[in-house]
């Protein structure tokens, strides 16, 4: 324990940067799954046609999808004896980068659609009696929906920071280069190195900390 | 200016209207009344081209109406407001119908200025109060420049005194600026403050509402009561003070009727003549002369009870407080 | 609010995209060695696949440094079970692989995914278990028949489960002792990643199968006071924290063979052949070799060079 704290505070190079990666990585993946998930929530929510509800129940199921099976699927992908080896992409920072967006992809959406489906009809309506065209519609209505939205981009991010499964699988955990806070973890737990582990361990509780206290702060006050 | 024509609306096996005609008139305020449920939002919103009818057409100044027009303009019943300011919410409408910039700026100030919000043009839309909501929603048509505003229920869930700052917009807009209106509410004191033509929704289709019992007057002050000189040798006590001349109407459905003298609260007791009988819309219209005519609606079985004819003396009371005043200055005392 | 957040959002994302574009930072590990890990530009760079028992050790986080000073040239270094460093090796995703399982070494180059395999070090593998040693071993017995005694006692056995090298070799060790085996297939995540595998264990509900790494192995074994097959690295490291003590060992068939091979770049045109061979030969020239003798934990050393003065010792 005390190691832990000394590692903490006399702010080990090693330790930090691993946590630079990892907030690198995470923050690269949210935004990419912001771009693309955000819309599809939006626009599921919004539109209606044939099969809607069972595709809302699909995207549902796909936010439980295992770390495990991302990884083990991108590793094909990726490997140089896959489809796209040829990127020679995997166990680089962006493997990662990639698994993890398809992994918080779908907790995007959900959340999106979650939140825009609250939104009382009525605006809609109010919007369109006011003469204004379909695309400054969904800009109205989206931003009535602006902190379910944003509650999708902190609880996605909150996702990918604290996953192990596809940065390990995809990102290798090599030292100085893939190494995350949670493959980190892993690592040293299994060498019986308690001390990094711990004090990696300290950081990304914080980060969760943070996280949640955003979430709920976000949350809050999208209650009128 | 507007016509619906032979507009049936119906959900389902549901028949909500069926309207063989309707016309409004440029410059007209037109009130229709009538209870939850009776077809008003429904005529509303077809009108405004939300909605579209089962059957029929909507024709304003010639031309078929079947989706949000920019001349028509309608507010909504509880209106929602936009999470942002007052001024925002007025300027989403704006925006989204390509007016910027300098114009924008304008246009807000002017709407606020005429429903009297101007000092509140930064303030959070969402913590008003529900008048003050309701009139940034009419604000945020007016911005858009509309020949023809409708309205569903402006006073529904409001307190007294906005109600008749509202009111007062409304006559003002249709007076002044020769704003056509279309208010439909289920309030009729509110009616009659703000529309000179009032309908009702009767089977699906608006009807021309029985009015009655209008009067003109100077209204004086009598020890302490007001009281409104009508015809020769008769006045009446009003609620509040008012003085100089007054439009007055007291609602058909406020006139009790009885064989003998009441020992009431109500202020207003005459004796008269039965003159008339009629049966207009499933109630009967007692017409009674006190020095001056007055109407009572009674149901038939009521009348029966009564057991009176024409010729029958009878005793005619109404409350102080049920008599509608129309001050002729604007802003008169109260 | 929102309109704000997203702008900086967007903006400090990209930054990031940026950095983490340019950056293939060098294996940065004791604080005397290191140098900023964003300082390099386009360095040249080598992968390794090698086994999380020879990682965990932390013999390459002190050897590779000290290539890298020499050569300029970064190791990444990826640890996996046995298995799937060989099979990273097949599928070109490492340069190199490092492993201790000669029958998969061995494979690996005849199938023709390796070349240039060179016996680069060793080190001992142990029979460890309880101090009153209830199965009676004797340090002069061969390791097959010390594990014959401990299934004629019927003690206590704590098998790693888990495809690794050690675990093949104690499945050798098994196979040689005469006893009775059963087959069994298993699938385990390692790494994250999901292995099926063919294993044989001895009869008996005696031999448990654990399917995680030596130092949880010998935590497990501790606590069970049961025999366990181990490598002495690991013994080492964890021989404060347990009470089992050394029963068998110096055999010939207990000797844990290092063996480093080089990708086949006519199997694999893009891997770094010459940069692979650079390492290959620097790690078992007299330089390199002494480094590994030198290397050691607890004041104990972990490894032992195959070439003494450049020729390659029995």
């Amino acid at each position: 324990m005390h190691n832990a704290w000394l590692l903490l505070i006399s702010g080990d190079r090693d330790l930090w940067f691993i946590v630079w990666t990892s907030l690198r990585i995470s923050i690269a993946a949210t935004l990419i799954a912001v771009v693309v998930g955000v819309p599809i929530g939006y626009i599921v929510a919004s539109a209606s046609f044939p099969g809607r509800r069972a595709l809302i129940s699909f995207m549902n199921t796909l936010q439980s999808l295992p770390t495990v099976v991302i990884g083990l699927i991108f590793y094909g992908l990726l490997s140089r004896s896959g489809p796209f080896g040829s990127a020679g992409l995997l166990y680089t920072l962006w493997a990662i980068i990639i698994g993890e967006a398809v992994l918080i992809l779908p907790i995007m959406s959900a959340y999106t659609l979650a939140a825009v489906t609250d939104i009382d009809p009525r605006f809609r309506k109010t919007a369109r009696s006011l003469g204004v065209g379909r695309f400054r519609e969904s800009w109205i209505v989206a931003r009535e929906a602006r902190f379910g939205i944003a509650a999708s981009v902190i609880a996605g991010f909150g996702r990918a920071i604290g996953e192990v499964g596809v940065a390990m699988m995809l990102g290798g955990n090599i030292a100085g280069f893939t190494r995350t806070i949670t493959t980190a973890i892993a690592l040293e737990h299994n060498k019986g190195n308690f001390a990094l582990g711990l004090a990696l361990g300290a950081i990304l509780f914080c980060i969760a900390l943070i996280i949640n206290g955003m979430l709920h702060l976000v949350q809050g006050s999208g209650k009128r | 200016m507007l016509k619906l024509e032979n507009i049936k609306k119906s959900y389902g096996p549901l028949s909500v209207l069926d309207i063989p005609s309707w016309e409004v008139k440029q410059g007209e305020s037109v009130a229709l009344l009538g209870a939850n449920a009776t077809g008003k939002t429904t005529l509303l919103e077809i009108t405004a081209g939300l909605i579209q009818p089962t059957q029929g057409v909507v024709h304003f100044e010639g031309k078929s109406v079947t989706s949000p027009r920019t001349e028509i303009r309608i507010v909504l019943q509880n209106p929602v407001m936009f999470s942002t300011s007052v001024a925002g919410n007025i300027a989403y409408g704006l925006h989204g119908n390509g007016i910027t910039g300098r114009e924008r700026a304008e246009r807000i100030r002017e709407a606020l200025r005429i429903v009297g919000l101007e000092n509140l043009s930064r303030k959070n839309a969402l913590v008003l109060s529900e008048g003050q909501k309701q009139r940034v929603a009419i604000a945020r048509t007016l911005a858009l420049k509309p020949r023809l505003l409708l309205l569903d229920e402006p006073s529904a869930s409001v307190d007294k005194s906005s109600m008749q700052h509202i009111g007062e917009i409304l006559r003002r807009l249709n007076e002044k600026e020769g704003l056509t209106i279309i208010v439909a509410t289920h309030d009729l004191d509110f009616a009659r403050r703000i529309a000179k033509r009032t309908d009702t929704m009767r089977n699906g289709r608006p009807v021309p509402y029985i009015s009655g019992n209008m009067y003109t007057g100077a209204a004086f002050d009598n020890n302490g009561e007001t009281q409104v000189g009508i015809g020769a040798d008769v006045s009446l006590v009003i609620g509040g003070i008012y003085r100089g001349a007054v439009d007055i109407i007291i609602p058909p459905e406020h006139v009790v009727l009885s064989k003998s003298p009441i020992e009431s609260s109500m202020r207003n007791r005459f004796k008269g003549r039965v003159v008339r009988l009629a049966e207009e819309d499933g109630r009967v219209s007692v017409a009674v002369d006190i020095g001056v005519p007055i109407s009572a609606a009674l149901t038939h079985s009521a009348l029966a009870d009564l057991g009176i004819t024409i010729g029958n003396d009878i005793y005619v009371s109404f409350k102080a407080h049920g008599v509608i005043v129309f001050p002729h200055e604007e802003g008169g005392t109260k | 609010m929102t309109v704000k957040n997203i702008l900086l959002l967007t903006i400090i994302g990209t930054a990031f995209l940026f950095l983490s574009c340019g950056t293939p930072a060098q294996s940065v590990n004791k604080p005397k060695d290191a140098k900023s890990p964003e300082s390099t530009k386009q360095k040249q760079f080598i992968m390794m696949a090698t086994t999380t028992s020879t990682y965990d050790t932390g013999l390459l986080d002190y050897l590779n440094p000290k290539f890298t000073e020499k050569t300029g040239i970064d190791m990444r270094v990826v640890s996996l079970g046995t298995g799937a460093a060989i099979k990273a090796g097949e599928a070109g995703d490492a340069d190199l692989i490092l492993v201790h399982d000669r029958a998969g070494e061995l494979k690996f180059v005849e199938e023709g995914y390796g070349v240039n395999r060179r016996e680069v070090m060793y080190n001992d593998f142990i029979i460890v278990g309880p101090p009153d040693n209830p199965a009676g071993l004797g340090q002069t017995d061969t390791a097959s028949d010390a594990f014959a005694k401990i299934a004629k006692k019927g003690s206590l056995f704590i098998s790693r489960g888990d495809d690794s090298g050690t675990h093949r070799k104690e499945q050798d060790i098994w196979k040689a002792s005469g006893m009775p085996m059963e087959e069994q297939e298993q699938t385990l995540v390692k790494e994250g990643k999901p292995m099926a595998f063919k294993m044989v264990k001895p009869e008996g509900t005696w031999s448990l199968s654990i399917g995680q790494g030596m130092g949880q192995a010998l935590t497990i074994a501790n606590e069970k006071r049961a025999y366990v097959l181990a490598d002495e690295g690991t013994y080492i490291a964890y021989k404060d924290k347990i009470d089992l003590i050394i029963l068998n060992q110096g055999d010939a068939s207990l000797r844990n063979q290092y063996g480093i091979i080089a990708v086949n770049p006519e199997k694999h045109p893009t891997t770094k052949y010459d940069l692979a061979m650079k390492y290959i030969d620097w790690i078992t020239s007299p330089e390199g070799q002494k480094l590994i003798a030198d290397f050691k934990k607890g004041g104990e050393q972990m490894f032992y060079p195959d070439y003494n003065g450049g020729v390659l010792s029995g």
